[in-house]
């Protein structure tokens, strides 16, 4: 009988190969695929008790017709595009200006590169605490120092235009760092070649960096807002640290809905449902912009 | 020599794979059988993650190990958390054996799964205050130890100074936190209204002291009804006016932002469990004696409310359940008055021999706040103090009140009053429809 590890490959090395492959492959069965069937499976049935453990009843299509017609559903697509599209576009704004400053020599580069990675390293429940600390109407040290210079506290999580302020710039805070390294690697790839041609060419700043820096970060940039965009959209924990969806659901996105539906008014179907949707929208994101900019051309 | 294999290929790799394959296929099998030899050991899922409580379990669980040689093992998490871990455990077949529960619909829904073991022999062994065991079916299915009330606290020493009283109405209540507020960073209270079951907790005692009911006998809900709808329009105008006095925030305030704001000294008023008293008590600072307790006023003073709460452990049906109970039996009966005193305020003690005993009385915190021990006491013991919460209305605790606290209804009409400025009338009618969609599901 032929020895199971034969059944790998042909060779030693090109088994090692396939058995990494294989166990790649398994793993992406077993946390991803399989937990994406049962989900999408699970929006399927309707579970009467809250607790879980009752029969599952099989209702077809009835919990995504029932989440299509309900408003929520389209307010909180529109919050998550709202977030993810603020955050995306600040941070990206953002990081490229800090990764070109940090690109050049300065006296204590090192310091200052390692210290933009540090809000990286931080817990998303330690910002949203500290910053709703800092910030808190009566004893936040934000609002403290306002008051010693005569301003009065801003009521960040009172008014729905001020709490989305606030969630993108607790996500600013987070995953700018993210997006400063990557860019500034990408920078350091650039050969300084292509900007002493500029200049010879006469090219100023703002055509060097149209024209040279722009292109070569196009393939970072391309991927870079393409995961944060996935990130963003499916973010849960930032938002619910911070403000559970309020007030009055202006923060509320497809992930926080989900999760309420789910857990918190134990309609699992209907939260498996508002997943699922939200999966399938995000796969169309995601295949449009690989479409439209290509990231394997860098 | 097998064939297929060429004698040239070097073998160790492939020997090491296979050893590691059947030494890994082994441990697998024989992790039954060697489970089955472990030590006992008490599983306690536990949602009381306070520093004194978890250094008190690990003295419990020393001295249980010492006495019987059953090792008991503390999974401290926040409350939700503990609520999926259980849940969790359940599911994968080894359920944890004790669990702390704060959420009586939990309960219900565990009892009709069958999960549960009655703990009535063991409640029946002491007096209990009013409304705390919640018996189903003749049995009662969780030790409770702690009623859990939000209880409206307020600054003594400022009331003493500027000759307050506490309020039974609405208009005196306003009065004085208009007073408090100073327009420099003094305010009057601090009450949250943002999502979640803070402000189900802290700010909807106002609600039952005005009178206001959610469901009839059959899941009807009411508070849009010709009687109830005036009451509700009374508290959300009242917490409009009320919120002149109170700090920026208060739309995303939770359960801590109160007793901050109060121990800081920067709002008169706020509604928290006794903690609010024993903080100060425990960290030795200035705010010692300068807090009291009251309760919720309404708009014509004739009742006050506080909100119900009420901690417990239950005690699962698993392999285990044998040894759990004979724990529970030891631990109620020797050490469930030194975990009370972990908290001896926060915890307001529910079976009422505790507030007679001995150790509970000598306890300096206990001993430094007669007055509130004594209101928390006729709390328990029964007075004219309406004690409602969300999730106990309605015909019966389960599914159906579950739904209604997690339809985060209360906190939309609060949010929507003070926030959008939208008429007390139209609130209602959301918060009813919001009542309306959570029940029928």
């Amino acid at each position: 009988m032929a020895s199971p590890f034969r059944l790998l490959g042909r060779s030693g090395s090109e088994r090692v190969l396939n058995g990494f492959i294989g166990v790649s492959a398994a793993v992406t069965i077993l946390v991803i695929i399989v937990p994406l069937v049962l989900g999408a499976g699970l929006s399927l049935l309707k579970i009467e008790s809250f607790a879980f453990g009752g029969t599952p009843r099989f209702a077809g299509l009835a919990n995504f017709a029932t989440v299509l017609n309900d408003p929520e559903f389209y307010s909180a697509l529109l919050n998550g595009a709202v977030f993810s599209f603020s955050s995306v576009t600040s941070q990206v704004l953002f990081a490229t200006g800090v990764a070109l400053l940090i690109n050049r020599e300065f006296p204590g580069r090192v310091f200052v590169r390692a210290s933009v990675v540090l809000p990286m390293l931080l817990p998303a429940i330690v910002v949203t605490t500290v910053f709703r600390w800092m910030t808190d109407g009566s004893t936040g040290i934000i609002t403290v120092l306002l008051r010693a210079i005569g301003v009065p506290a801003i009521a960040w999580g009172d008014h729905p235009s001020t709490a989305m302020f606030q969630v993108v710039f607790l996500g600013f805070w987070l995953w700018s760092p993210f997006m400063i390294v990557s860019i500034l690697a990408a920078l350091q790839n650039i050969p300084a070649a292509l900007y002493e041609a500029a200049r010879v060419d006469g090219a100023n700043r703002l055509q060097q960096f149209f024209h040279i820096t722009l292109p070569h970060l196009a393939g970072v940039l391309a991927i870079i807002v393409l995961l944060r965009i996935i990130w963003t959209f499916n973010n849960f924990d930032l938002i619910w640290l911070a403000t559970k969806g309020g007030p009055l659901g202006a923060t509320e996105t497809l992930p926080i809905l989900a999760y309420r539906k789910s857990f918190l008014t134990f309609d699992l179907g209907s939260g498996a449902a508002i997943a699922t949707l939200s999966f399938a929208l995000l796969l169309v994101v995601v295949l449009l912009a690989l479409k439209f900019f290509p990231i394997e051309r860098d | 020599m097998n064939p297929e294999q060429p004698a040239a290929t070097p073998t160790i790799r492939r020997d090491l794979l296979k050893r590691t394959l059947v030494a890994a296929t082994g441990t697998t099998l024989a992790a039954p059988f060697v489970h089955a030899q472990a030590p006992k050991k008490i599983r306690i899922l536990n949602a009381e993650t306070q520093a004194l409580v978890l250094a008190e379990w690990k003295k419990i669980g020393e001295e249980y190990k010492n006495l019987t040689g059953i090792e008991v093992e503390v999974d401290s998490n926040s409350l939700d958390e503990c609520w999926l871990k259980l849940l969790a455990s359940m599911r994968a077949g080894n359920p944890y054996d004790v669990v702390t529960e704060g959420f009586l619909a939990h309960v219900t829904e565990l009892v009709e799964q069958k999960a549960l073991m009655p703990l009535t022999q063991l409640t029946n062994k002491h007096k209990w205050g009013r409304n705390i065991l919640f018996p189903i079916n003749g049995e009662v299915y969780w030790y409770p130890y702690d009623y859990n009330f939000s209880i409206l606290h307020y600054r003594k020493d400022i009331y003493a100074e500027r000759g307050f009283k506490p309020a039974r109405k609405h208009k005196d209540f306003i009065d004085i936190n208009r007073a408090m507020t100073d327009g420099q960073g003094k305010f009057g209270s601090l009450f949250p209204i943002s999502n979640g079951g803070a402000t189900s907790w802290i700010t909807s005692p106002f609600f039952w002291a005005e009178g206001v009911r959610i469901f009839d006998d059959k899941w009807n809900v009411l508070i849009d009804n010709a009687d109830m709808k005036p009451r509700v329009i009374a508290v959300l105008d009242f917490m409009a006016e009320l919120n002149k006095s109170m700090p920026p925030g208060i739309g995303q305030a939770q359960y801590i932002e109160g007793l901050q704001a109060i121990l800081s000294g920067n709002v008169g008023h706020a509604g928290f469990t006794p903690a609010i008293i024993e903080v100060p008590l425990r960290d030795k600072t200035p705010m010692v004696g300068k807090i009291g307790l009251t309760t919720y006023p309404s708009s014509d003073g004739k009742q006050t409310a506080v909100n119900h709460g009420y901690d417990g452990f239950m005690v699962t049906k698993s392999r285990n359940s044998d040894e759990a109970m004979k724990f529970m039996e030891w631990f109620t009966q020797n050490r469930y008055i030194d975990f009370i005193l972990t908290r001896p305020l926060h915890f307001q003690p529910a079976r009422l021999d505790i507030y007679d005993d001995a150790k509970y009385k000598a306890h300096p915190w206990v001993q430094a706040s007669p007055d509130e021990v004594k209101f928390m006491r006729s709390l328990a013991e029964g007075s004219d103090v309406v004690v409602r919460s969300i999730d106990t209305e309605g015909p019966s605790i389960g599914k159906q009140s579950a739904k209604a606290f997690e339809s985060w209804a209360f906190p939309r009409m609060l949010q929507e009053r003070l926030l959008r400025n939208t008429p007390a009338a139209q609130c209602v009618d959301i918060g009813a429809k919001m009542l309306r969609q959570a029940v029928a599901s």
